[in-house]
C-alpha cells in the first residue's frame, strides 16, 4: 500500500471510532434528562433518546446526508447523494461526496448522522414530561432535514456560511445551538409543566430523582465529545499538522474541566451553595463552547472559554426560569446560550496560524485587532438563528394546531411511563412485583449464617430437617 | 379531639394541606405514602405484550388530629382541595374520636398552634 492509503486506512479508524464515541453520548443523554426529572417519567425519557436516533439514522441516510453534503448543489443546500449506493459509500472523494477525501464516504456518513443524532436529542430535554410520544417522531423527521440544510451552510465547501469563513470546528452553532432553538421553540409551545410556577408567577424547583444518573450522564458525554471534537478532523492529517485531534482533544477537556469549576464558583455564590445539577451543567455547557473552539483556540483560551459557559450554564438556568420558560434540563441554557458563546468565542481567540492550517476563516480580535472573524460568527448565527427558530416553531406550532403537542393533564399528572408505555419505571414502588421489594420472605437464613448468629434473640421457627 | 384522614391523590398533598390551614386554620399533619384504589379498581399494566391488572395506585395518607371545633371545616376543606374534576381517584375523607392527645414535648393535652 502506498502511503496515501496507509493515511485513509488510519484514518478511516479514528472516524469510525470516533462516531461510535459519538453515538455512545446518546446514553449519556440518557441518563442526564432521566436523572433531571422524575420517577413518575423516567423510563419514558430514557427510551424515547433510543427512539429519535432510530428516527434520525434513517431520515439522515435517505436524504440528510445530501442534503449537507452531497456534491452538485448550491449555497443553501446539496444536491445529489440521496439514499447512496453501495458504490457511492465506498468511494473516498469521488461522486456525490468528493468532499470527503480522507476517509470513505460510508465511515463520513457513519459520524455526521451521530452528529445528527446528537442535535435531535438536544431538542427533547427542554420538552420533558409532557410531550406527547408521537410529536417526536414527527418532529424529529422535520429537525433532521432542517439541520441538514443549515450543517450544509456551514460544514460543506458549497455552504454560503463556509465560503464567508465561519468557524465551526465540531458545531457548537450547528449541532448545540441548533437543538437548543428547537429546545426552546418546544417548551414556549408547550408551556411549563402542571407546579413549576404558582399562581403569581413564582417558579417552583421540581428536583431531579437521581444526580448519581445525572453525573453518569455528564461523565459519559464528556467521554464521547473526544470523538465529536477530536474526531472533527475527519483524518489523522489536519492541514499541513500530523495527529491534531490529539491537541482537539487536549483543548475540549481543558475547557470541560474549567466549566465545572467555573459552575460551582458562580453557583457557590450567586445561590449560596455549589448546586450539584448546576456543576455537572457546568462540564457540558463548557463542552458545548468549546465545541466550535476547540480546533482554532490556543490552551489558556479554552480554559477562559469553560470557565465563562460554566457561568454561563447557573445564570442562563436561572434566566430562562425567571422569563417563564421551563426547561427540566437546562438545553437552553447549556446548549443554546453557551453555543452561542462557543461561537463566539471562536471570533475571539482563534489562532491565526491554526486558521490558515485549517484553511477555515481568520485569527479572533485577540490576536488580529479585526472583528472580521467576530463578525461571520454572529451573521452565521443570526441566520441558524432566524432559519431554525422560525421552522421549528412553526412546525411544533402546526403539529399543536392539527392534534395537541402536549399529554392531557391526567397523563401528565399520573406520568408518562404508566400513561404511554403502560408500566412504572420503577415497578416496585408501586405495585407487587412476583419476588420484587417488599415481597421478601423473612426467616430464611439458617442458624449457620452470620446475620442469624448475631441475632440469637430473634425469635425464628424451627429448622426443617434436612431430608435424606 | 378528631382524628381527620384523608387518603388523596398524590399531587393534591400540598394543596389539601394549604386549603386546611388557610380556610380551616389547622396546621401540622403526618404524610404517609399509600397505595391503593377506589372503585375504579386500580390500573391496566402493560409489560412486554402481557396486559395485567394491578390493585395499587399511587396515593397518600394525610393524618390531622384537630380541636372538636374545628373538624367539619378541616373535613370539608379536604374534601374541596382534593376534587381534581376526573372520573374517580379523588380519594376519601373520615374523622374518628382521638382520645388522648399530648404534646411529647410537654407531656401535656394538645393546644392548636396559631394560624398565620
Amino acid at each position: 500500500m502506498s502511503t496515501a492509503d496507509l493515511t485513509i486506512a488510519a484514518s478511516t479508524i479514528w472516524v469510525v471510532v470516533a462516531a461510535v464515541l459519538v453515538i455512545f453520548m446518546q446514553a449519556g443523554f440518557a441518563f442526564l434528562e432521566a436523572g433531571l426529572t422524575r420517577m413518575k417519567n423516567v423510563a419514558h425519557i430514557a427510551a424515547k433518546t433510543v427512539l429519535v436516533f432510530g428516527v434520525a439514522c434513517v431520515v439522515y441516510y435517505v436524504v440528510g446526508f445530501g442534503l449537507a453534503f452531497g456534491d452538485g448543489g448550491n449555497g443553501l443546500a446539496g444536491g445529489s447523494g440521496f439514499a447512496p449506493s453501495v458504490d457511492a459509500l465506498l468511494a473516498v472523494g469521488q461522486a456525490p461526496f468528493s468532499w470527503f477525501s480522507t476517509v470513505p464516504a460510508s465511515a463520513a456518513f457513519l459520524f455526521q448522522v451521530a452528529f445528527a443524532g446528537i442535535s435531535l436529542a438536544i431538542v427533547w430535554g427542554a420538552m420533558a414530561e409532557r410531550a406527547k410520544l408521537w410529536v417526536y417522531l414527527v418532529f424529529g423527521v422535520a429537525f433532521v432535514l432542517v439541520y441538514s440544510v443549515v450543517s450544509h451552510w456551514i460544514w460543506s465547501p458549497d455552504g454560503w456560511l463556509f465560503s464567508l469563513g465561519m468557524q465551526d470546528f465540531a458545531g457548537s452553532t450547528v449541532v448545540h445551538y441548533q437543538g437548543a432553538l428547537a429546545a426552546l421553540a418546544g417548551a414556549i409551545l408547550l408551556g411549563p409543566r402542571i407546579g413549576k410556577f404558582d399562581r403569581h408567577g413564582k417558579p417552583n424547583p421540581i428536583p431531579g430523582h437521581n444526580m448519581a444518573y445525572v453525573t453518569l450522564g455528564v461523565i459519559i458525554l464528556w467521554f464521547g465529545w473526544f470523538g465529536f471534537n477530536a474526531g472533527s478532523t475527519l483524518g489523522i492529517v489536519s492541514g499541513d499538522m500530523l495527529g491534531f485531534f490529539g491537541y482537539v482533544a487536549l483543548t475540549t477537556n481543558v475547557a470541560a474541566a474549567s466549566g465545572v469549576l467555573g459552575a460551582a464558583a458562580v453557583a457557590r455564590v450567586a445561590l449560596g451553595k455549589p448546586d450539584v445539577s448546576m456543576m455537572l451543567n457546568g462540564a457540558v455547557a463548557a463542552l458545548v463552547a468549546i465545541t466550535a473552539a476547540c480546533g482554532f483556540v490556543a490552551p489558556w483560551a479554552a480554559i477562559a472559554i469553560g470557565l465563562v459557559a460554566g457561568a454561563i450554564a447557573v445564570l442562563g438556568v436561572l434566566f430562562v426560569e425567571r422569563v417563564g420558560i421551563d426547561d427540566p434540563v437546562g438545553a437552553v441554557a447549556v446548549h443554546g446560550l453557551s453555543g452561542v458563546w462557543g461561537t463566539l468565542a471562536t471570533g475571539l481567540f482563534a489562532l491565526p496560524s491554526l486558521a490558515a492550517s485549517l484553511d477555515t476563516g481568520r485569527g479572533g480580535l485577540v490576536y488580529t485587532g479585526s472583528f472580521a472573524q467576530l463578525g461571520t460568527q454572529a451573521l452565521g448565527l443570526a441566520a441558524v438563528g432566524a432559519f431554525t427558530f422560525s421552522i421549528s416553531f412553526g412546525v411544533l406550532w402546526a403539529l399543536d394546531r392539527l392534534r395537541g403537542i402536549r399529554v392531557s393533564e391526567q397523563v401528565e399528572t399520573l406520568g408518562l411511563d404508566v400513561s404511554e408505555h403502560g408500566m412504572w419505571g420503577y415497578p416496585e414502588f408501586y405495585i407487587p412485583v412476583p419476588g420484587g421489594y417488599g415481597t421478601e420472605a423473612h426467616g430464611h437464613l439458617g442458624r449457620s449464617h452470620p446475620h442469624a448468629a448475631r441475632h440469637p434473640a430473634a425469635p425464628r421457627p424451627e429448622p426443617v430437617p434436612e431430608a435424606g | 379531639m378528631v382524628k381527620v384522614e384523608a387518603v388523596v391523590i398524590r399531587e393534591r398533598i400540598e394543596t389539601v394541606i394549604d386549603a386546611v390551614e388557610d380556610q380551616a386554620g389547622h396546621i401540622g399533619v403526618t404524610v404517609i405514602e399509600a397505595v391503593g384504589h377506589g372503585r375504579q379498581r386500580g390500573i391496566t399494566h402493560e409489560y412486554r405484550g402481557r396486559v395485567f391488572e394491578s390493585r395499587f395506585l399511587p396515593k397518600a395518607l394525610l393524618v390531622f388530629v384537630v380541636e372538636d371545633g374545628k373538624a367539619d371545616a378541616v373535613v370539608h376543606a379536604i374534601a374541596d382541595a382534593a376534587r381534581s374534576g376526573g372520573e374517580s381517584g379523588d380519594g376519601i375523607v373520615w374523622t374518628t374520636a382521638a382520645a388522648t392527645v399530648l404534646h411529647s414535648r410537654t407531656g401535656r393535652p394538645l393546644e392548636e398552634a396559631e394560624a398565620r
